[in-house]
């Protein structure tokens, strides 16, 4: 497990994450998600123990700091934009590392490079972005990590490729029980293949947890009047977002299904049809609405 | 300890190209540069060895400038820090592994130019008594080039990023030649008049390797008379090596507490450390104005200084837009300046009295 107690960070006097508070479970998938700049990649960096916190602890199967040597054997972190010289080639990049990470697995890095049909002796120079990230996703799993932090880590990669890695990431936590962490804006990726989220909005992470019982939690319905719309009716209820355009009324709630719908009935509606939500919309509705965006 | 091996001899084996390429340049270019012919001088066969150890020094003096560059490098880029300072090696073993490395390459390149001086001489004036003072030399001169090198390394790695590494070694390096500059000094003057050994052991203290190396003259005539040289009898050497023995040690130590504590997010930004720009621009300030002011009066001493300060600052900050702190330190080193030299003219006056 990963303890994050009362983390706080700054960069460059400008205030990052504070009071971060998280438990990641071991064999976990973890989304992590939040705006441009919302502090993803600080948070991923002080996990690997790039950097130091200012404040707080994060504590690794109870008493392991990442700031420790010992511990990190047991991370990889696979950055944005990982290091590569002009030189490199996957198999100088695999040589590297293997020096670092003695039981990475060389059969299982050329079988996954083979999957992608990649050529491990060409240099990465050479290769486009999505080439390179595939090369450093068989890296990471090669390597199997108790811990695998991976930072943006569908950019770049085609439909056939996201599909690829996904499988691989879910066989690889299958086989191993590793806690992968990852972040992305691709919501729709996330919502398909992780357990668990974390949303870091306002320096701290404001809601984390299942990603389907979030989801689940909120409510969104469409409805249609024929006559006229019960405005102040519609406002007195208290919805997390309300718009109102027309005849039409589209309205999101987070609270028990069968009390919004007797509400709802009772407005008296032409129309009344329950709208599935996604995880994207969970995400837009959570960082909105604690910003007072309500329409 | 392992990991820590595996490390460094993974990181000899990639840059071991280098190394062959670096030693064989240094043979060639110390083969080149030795000249044993000889002239005669009072019916005495003299060697004329004067560019042999010149081109030996400057090879070296290159490498313990370009080494710390080239092997710490990766710790000074910011694209680096993700993957460099998530390695499961603390920090202490990553930066030794590579100043090993770097260590490793400029001993052989030393070595082999050094060869290069020794064949080059000795065919032409075999000795075989004088060879002991000639390994010894060796031996005394690899203890000062750990030093010199652990010094550069410690410079660099207190720079933020690649750039400022390199400028904080040259900046340092250009300090110590022009402050042997005693003519044109008002207080190495001062030093000078009062204390007959003043120059030679300050000469000593910024080119000790150049003390050594004219020693080797030394050894090389007494083996033309074929006389035993009496190599320790110069107390400026002594000196100058215990100063750089000691400043070796300490910047070796520095180097690492430096390093454990850089935050790696400041990494490929602004150089803030103390031993660079913060306190070279005033040191150099104050320098320019103590060699320049009686040569070419203070205003122009001052416009001309306040010229290249200003360019200093702009490197420094990258930028040309200045925070008002740095107009206060930059104006306050000209006000400042002359006053204190002032001040240390007249301490110095009553003191050597």
């Amino acid at each position: 497990m990963i303890e994050i107690k009362n983390l706080s960070h700054s960069l460059g006097g400008n205030k990052i994450l504070e009071n971060v508070n998280l438990e990641i479970p071991d064999g976990c998938i973890m989304g992590l998600v939040g705006i441009n700049g919302a502090g993803k990649t600080t948070l991923l960096r002080l996990l690997s123990g790039v950097y130091k916190p200012d404040s707080g602890e994060i504590l690794y199967n109870g008493n392991e700091n990442p700031q420790n040597e010992k511990t990190r054997e047991k991370i990889f972190f696979l950055a944005d934009d990982p290091y590569y010289t002009m030189s490199s080639t996957g198999d100088s990049i695999f040589k590297l590392y293997k020096t670092l990470y003695p039981t990475a697995d060389t059969t299982l890095f050329d079988s996954i490079l083979n999957k992608y049909n990649l050529n491990k002796k060409k240099p990465l120079r050479n290769f486009s972005k999505g080439m390179r990230r595939q090369v450093f996703v068989a890296l990471a799993m090669a390597i199997k990590p108790d811990y695998l932090l991976l930072d943006e880590a569908f950019d770049g990669l085609d439909p056939l490729a996201r599909k690829q890695f996904r499988d691989t990431i879910n066989q690889y936590v299958e086989e191993n029980d590793t806690t992968v962490i990852i972040s992305s804006h691709s919501l729709r990726e996330l919502e398909d293949f992780c357990d668990m989220y974390a949303l870091i909005d306002n320096h701290t992470v404001s809601s984390s947890g299942d990603i389907s019982e979030r989801v689940s939690n909120l409510h969104k319905y469409q409805l249609a009047f024929a006559g006229e719309v019960p405005i102040k009716l519609l406002e007195a209820i208290p919805a997390s977002y309300l718009e109102i355009n027309g005849k039409f009324v589209q309205i999101i709630l987070d609270a028990d299904k069968d009390t919004i719908e007797a509400i709802l009935k009772s407005l008296n509606p032409t129309v009344m049809d329950e709208m599935k939500m996604n995880f994207e919309e969970t995400f837009i509705y959570d960082v909105t609405t604690k910003k007072g965006d309500r329409k | 300890m392992k990991t820590f091996g595996r490390y460094f001899w993974h990181r000899f084996s990639t840059t071991w190209l280098r190394l062959l390429i670096l030693s064989i340049f240094s043979f060639c270019f110390a083969l080149l540069c030795i000249d044993t012919s000889s002239y005669y001088y009072e019916g005495v066969t003299l060697l004329y060895s004067t560019y042999g150890h010149a081109s030996i020094l400057f090879i070296l003096f290159a490498l313990v400038i370009i080494m710390p560059a080239m092997e710490f490098k990766p710790f000074t880029s910011k694209r680096n820090i993700d993957a460099v300072f998530s390695f499961p090696l603390s920090r202490t073993k990553l930066l030794l592994a590579h100043y090993l490395n770097g260590l490793i390459h400029i001993f052989c390149a030393y070595t082999t130019s050094y060869l290069a001086l020794i064949y080059e001489t000795f065919s032409a004036f075999y000795n075989s008594s004088n060879y002991e003072y000639l390994l010894t030399i060796y031996f005394i001169s690899l203890s000062l080039i750990l030093a010199f090198y652990s010094f550069h390394s410690f410079l660099y790695v207190s720079a933020s990023n690649h750039i400022d590494g390199i400028f904080f070694q040259i900046i340092w390096t250009i300090f110590s030649i022009i402050s042997t500059f005693f003519s044109d000094s008002t207080l190495i003057n001062i030093l000078c008049e009062k204390n007959d050994k003043f120059y030679s052991n300050w000469f000593s203290v910024v080119m000790p390797l150049e003390e050594l190396f004219n020693s080797i003259d030394k050894i090389l005539r007494n083996s033309v008379k074929a006389e035993s040289p009496n190599f320790f009898n110069s107390a400026e050497i002594f000196f100058g090596y215990f100063f750089w023995i000691i400043l070796g040690v300490t910047a070796f130590i520095g180097m690492f507490l430096s390093f454990n504590r850089k935050k790696a997010e400041n990494i490929g930004g602004i150089s803030n450390s103390w031993f660079g720009y913060k306190v070279a621009i005033p040191v150099g300030i104050f320098m320019w104005i103590d060699l320049t002011f009686t040569t070419v009066g203070f205003a122009w001493s001052v416009i001309l200084g306040s010229i290249i300060a200003t360019s200093a600052y702009f490197v420094y900050r990258r930028s040309f837009k200045l925070p008002i702190y740095d107009w206060l330190i930059l104006a306050g080193s000209f006000v400042i300046t002359p006053w204190l030299l002032e001040f240390l003219r007249d301490l110095l006056t009553k003191i050597m009295k």
